[in-house]
């Protein structure tokens, strides 16, 4: 354990020394939130819309599924210091240490998750000074903030590790970010179930994020009740994509690193 | 006593199908810096990878310090330490993290961690560079710190996979010191890589000679060199001797191989040391004056010679 806890500790030491990763994880979500709460501001006079005088603003409307962004962007950009061990060989001499790979591994994604978790709260932060409100209150902002940790940990952050030891290249961890971009617009996260395509409302159905976007979005707006059934299906969804992962991991490092 | 390494018959093919080592068998001492000399692609360092447990083996047996490396590597990890050829440091670290850092995953407390941080930087020349990042260190610094980080744990068993490669003459000569000190005051083991002839001769108790995956001898660097033929004892007379000179001393050599021209003569005798008195004594007797001596000794380079067939050549002069 304590092995674990010097691994994160050094983690968190680190962070601030890759400082892309600080500035392009809130960056992102930053302009997204601005740029998409102002252009699509009007739809939520869509006749028919749900919210439609429930969310004060668009801003509102589309906050929770920013902060899932945030988390799950976020984590795709966990690699970076973990490739920097790996290319300079300091993975390897971990590996000749009782600092197990798979601590390495777990402590690394354990510090992103910090450092994602802060980054959340700042779009969430901001959201709030653009006027949106959590129902559920400070422990529904906390929730918001961890299950949007947790998804991204588990689906884009287990999928990075793999990538960076199989590529050792920063641009193929980036290349989830298409994947994940999909199963946004293929969501509602940017317009609520009734004002989608009809196929697209099938699809919604069979897709992760829909369920974690449709939980946050309510402990956002209603209450823990109406968020914990979607939440706990989209975290389940999560936890076994990242179990396969974790299946996929223990493979490659074995392929890759162990020869 | 049971050796610190046991190693049967160890084999690695990689998944291309490189057969980078191919049935090597050796045995380790407690106590002892015990050598791998070869050219590049000897197997040496893939050797010691197996045995530090970063490769699995795909044949044979390797046992480090009484356990099995394919089956309990964690046990071994807390007693080693692995100084890499390609230089294993963390770039986001200063060095003093860095030494910090390793002291505490091997548990030690972080009072002594940083005690052991401050000698180990004082020893290796970088107590200036405390506090600086380690990325801005040149290779040879780097390369310090590495061996520093290596062995602040105080392992019984330290691999050093081509140490001195990069460094210059005096840090160089540092580090053997600073080894032969621990093995005195610790009884640290060694095991270390290098295709610098003079290392492996000055620094090794014993050396396997490595080439192709395979081990081609292993004695003391004495040894090697005595297997390879005689030493030569070389004596330049004050003057050419007389004809009946000349035959006094064939007699008197008669049982080793000689030459004698050009006012001097060249003796073959299995310890050149040993031999060089009672040779000088003949040749008093004699009655002839003696301007120079030399005793030629066989090199390792000789001894990598006539196991492999190849000279090691001058990429490993120093």
């Amino acid at each position: 354990m304590s092995v674990f806890l010097q691994l994160y500790l050094r983690n968190l030491r680190q962070l601030p020394r890759i400082p892309v990763v600080l500035v392009f994880g809130i960056a992102m979500p930053v302009i997204q939130l601005l740029l998409f709460g102002s252009v699509f501001s009007n739809t939520l006079d869509t006749p028919g819309h749900p919210y439609n005088g429930v969310a004060e603003s668009y801003y509102e409307f589309i906050a929770p599924a920013i902060i899932l962004l945030t988390a799950v962007l976020g984590m795709a950009n966990s690699s970076a210091a973990f490739i920097v061990d790996l290319r300079t060989g300091y993975f390897d001499k971990l590996r000749t240490t009782p600092a197990s790979p798979a601590a390495v591994i777990f402590a690394r994604l354990l510090a992103e998750s910090t450092r994602v978790g802060g980054q959340a709260f700042i779009i969430l932060g901001l959201a709030f000074l653009l006027g949106a409100r959590v129902e559920t209150g400070i422990l529904g902002a906390l929730a918001i903030v961890l299950v949007g940790v947790l998804f991204g940990l588990l689906t884009t952050g287990m999928a990075v590790m793999i990538l960076a030891m199989k590529t050792r290249s920063d641009q193929a961890t980036q290349s989830v970010f298409p994947l994940f971009f999909v199963l946004l617009f293929l969501s509602e996260a940017f317009m609520p179930g009734p004002l989608l395509p009809d196929w697209l409302q099938t699809v919604i159905d069979f897709n992760p994020v829909n369920y974690a976007i449709v939980g946050l979005r309510d402990l956002m707006f209603e209450g823990w009740g109406e968020a914990l059934p979607d939440l706990a299906i989209g975290l389940g969804l999560a936890l076994v994509i990242g179990g396969l992962l974790a299946l996929v991991n223990r493979r490659t490092y074995r392929a890759t690193v162990l020869g | 006593m049971q050796p610190v390494i046991r190693v049967q018959g160890l084999e690695k093919t990689y998944r291309d199908g490189t057969r980078a080592v191919q049935g090597v068998s050796f045995e380790v001492r407690k106590g002892e810096i015990f050598g791998l000399l070869g050219p590049n692609g000897a197997g040496k360092t893939t050797t010691m990878h197996i045995l530090g447990t970063l490769h699995n083996a795909t044949g044979g047996r390797a046992e480090v310090l009484g356990h099995d490396v394919g089956k309990n590597a964690s046990a071994i990890r807390r007693r080693i330490g692995f100084a890499m050829q390609e230089v294993g440091i963390d770039d986001l670290a200063t060095a003093e993290e860095m030494l910090v850092f390793h002291a505490r995953i091997h548990g030690i407390p972080k009072a002594e961690a940083k005690k052991r941080a401050a000698d180990l930087l004082r020893t290796f020349d970088l107590t200036a560079h405390a506090k600086r990042r380690v990325s801005a260190f040149s290779g040879g610094m780097q390369r310090r710190l590495d061996l520093a980080v290596s062995i602040i744990h105080e392992p019984d068993l330290l691999f050093l996979d081509e140490p001195t490669t990069g460094l210059d003459p005096q840090s160089r000569q540092e580090l053997w010191d600073v080894l032969r000190r621990l093995r005195r005051e610790k009884g640290l083991t060694v095991v270390m890589s290098t295709h610098y002839m003079e290392e492996a001769d000055q620094l090794c108790d014993r050396i396997a000679i490595m080439a192709k995956g395979q081990i081609a001898a292993i004695d003391t660097p004495e040894g090697l060199k005595r297997s390879v033929g005689a030493d030569t004892i070389d004596v330049r007379f004050n003057r050419e001797p007389t004809p009946e000179q000349r035959d006094h001393l064939r007699h008197a050599f008669r049982k080793t191989r000689h030459r004698i021209d050009d006012g001097h003569m060249q003796v073959q005798v299995p310890d050149g040391g040993a031999s060089l008195l009672p040779a000088l004594r003949i040749v008093d007797q004699v009655g002839l004056g003696v301007q120079s001596t030399k005793v030629i000794t066989p090199t390792l380079d000789d001894a990598f010679l006539r196991y492999t067939g190849e000279r090691l050549g001058e990429e490993g002069d120093l």
